[in-house]
């Protein structure tokens, strides 16, 4: 083939040689960016929420449901590898709660969250806010954009004021991080000052917040942080 | 993490690739790996060398795995440097040894290192 333009027109035996530039996650992007026009046309914008597991997502949730979910059209895409029980949770506040179940991939897709987007809208048209909790992981998440709009990564006290320090990557991509279940700092070696400092260090305009979904502490922070976005819209 | 799906992927961009340019095989494969994607440069490897056969068009194909070092750029200066040997900027990165040669500041971030990215294509 042609070494120029790869035509057969000649008996060349010249390779052709393109450069491409195009990233491996190029797929997922696109996807990923049809979802974030397709939550726009629902009204709405999109929060991923990012922890390990059991760092408090669907109780932060549940919560969040109390207090806003009679002024705000809430929708929540639930991300697990098995089992519906997120999203009967997030139900029985009176919510559309779609349940994406892997099967065994570690965090959601955008391929996936697509399918969700329109399984919300087919139980609603219209949303203000639409909540995307991920499959509970701190490592594979941070590679997948999926559309949202920010991104808010959770570590409770329980699990330890290393984790920023430790998961780079998921901090470095994070608009918001909450420290959850501070009820229990009395019982935990956590400090709240190493966190923020590891967690700045990795991404400077990061914004912090603690809280307690249980007993209230901070909570308003996070319903404050949550009505701007949706009021900038 | 997910080399066997990112592989899996690519192919699919090197087939639409080859099928636009009317090859028949793909010779080599440049791809650029950065030291802060997450992805393991042996795993991809082999990953490659067992998925390329699963098409002629890549059976023979050449892996060339381009691992940058990654740019750091100062926060209180602005100034940039690139970091010759990728395992040092990585200890240097999680340890925080390193330190702005022209202000001494402590505070740096790193760019360019979460790249993954199809480079070049040669085919025939």
């Amino acid at each position: 083939m042609c070494g120029t333009c790869g035509c057969r027109l000649t008996d060349s035996t010249d390779t052709l040689i393109i450069e491409v530039n195009q990233s491996l996650l190029e797929a997922n992007g696109r996807q990923a960016d049809v979802n974030r026009r397709h939550i726009e046309r629902l009204g709405a914008v999109a929060v991923n929420l990012i922890s390990g597991p059991g760092s408090g997502k669907t109780t932060l949730l549940e919560h969040t449901i109390d207090a806003l979910g009679s002024d705000m059209r809430i929708g929540v895409l639930e991300g697990d590898i098995e089992t519906e029980r997120d999203a009967d949770r997030i139900r029985a506040k009176g919510v559309s709660a779609i349940q994406l179940t892997t099967g065994g991939a570690c965090h959601l897709d955008a391929s996936l969250v697509h399918r969700g987007l329109h399984a919300l809208e087919h139980e609603q048209r219209r949303y203000d806010l639409i909540f995307i909790e991920n499959v509970g992981n701190l490592v594979c998440p941070a590679t997948f954009y999926l559309g949202e709009h920010k991104r808010v990564v959770l570590v409770s006290v329980p699990e330890g004021s290393d984790k920023p320090a430790k998961y780079p990557t998921t901090f470095n991509r994070a608009d918001l991080f909450l420290v959850t279940k501070t009820d229990l700092l009395n019982f935990f070696d956590f400090s709240l000052a190493e966190a923020s400092k590891e967690a700045r260090f990795i991404r400077p305009d990061l914004e912090i917040i603690p809280l307690s979904a249980t007993t209230g502490d901070g909570f308003d922070s996070w319903i404050q942080w949550l009505q701007t976005l949706v009021a900038g819209r | 993490m997910h080399e066997v799906s990112l592989v899996q992927g690519m192919l699919s961009q090197i087939t639409d690739l080859a099928d636009r340019n009317q090859a028949s095989t793909v010779i080599g494969v440049t791809v650029v790996i950065g030291p802060f994607s997450g992805i393991v440069v042996d795993s991809f490897s082999f990953a490659f060398e067992a998925l390329k056969h699963e098409r002629k068009l890549t059976r023979n194909a050449r892996l060339i795995i381009e691992t940058p070092a990654p740019k750091v750029i100062c926060r209180d200066c602005g100034s940039e440097s690139i970091q010759e040997r990728t395992d040092a900027a990585m200890r240097m990165y999680h340890h925080r040894q390193i330190s702005c040669i022209h202000c001494g500041s402590d505070q740096y971030t790193v760019a360019d290192g979460d790249a993954l990215i199809l480079k070049q294509l040669e085919m025939e």
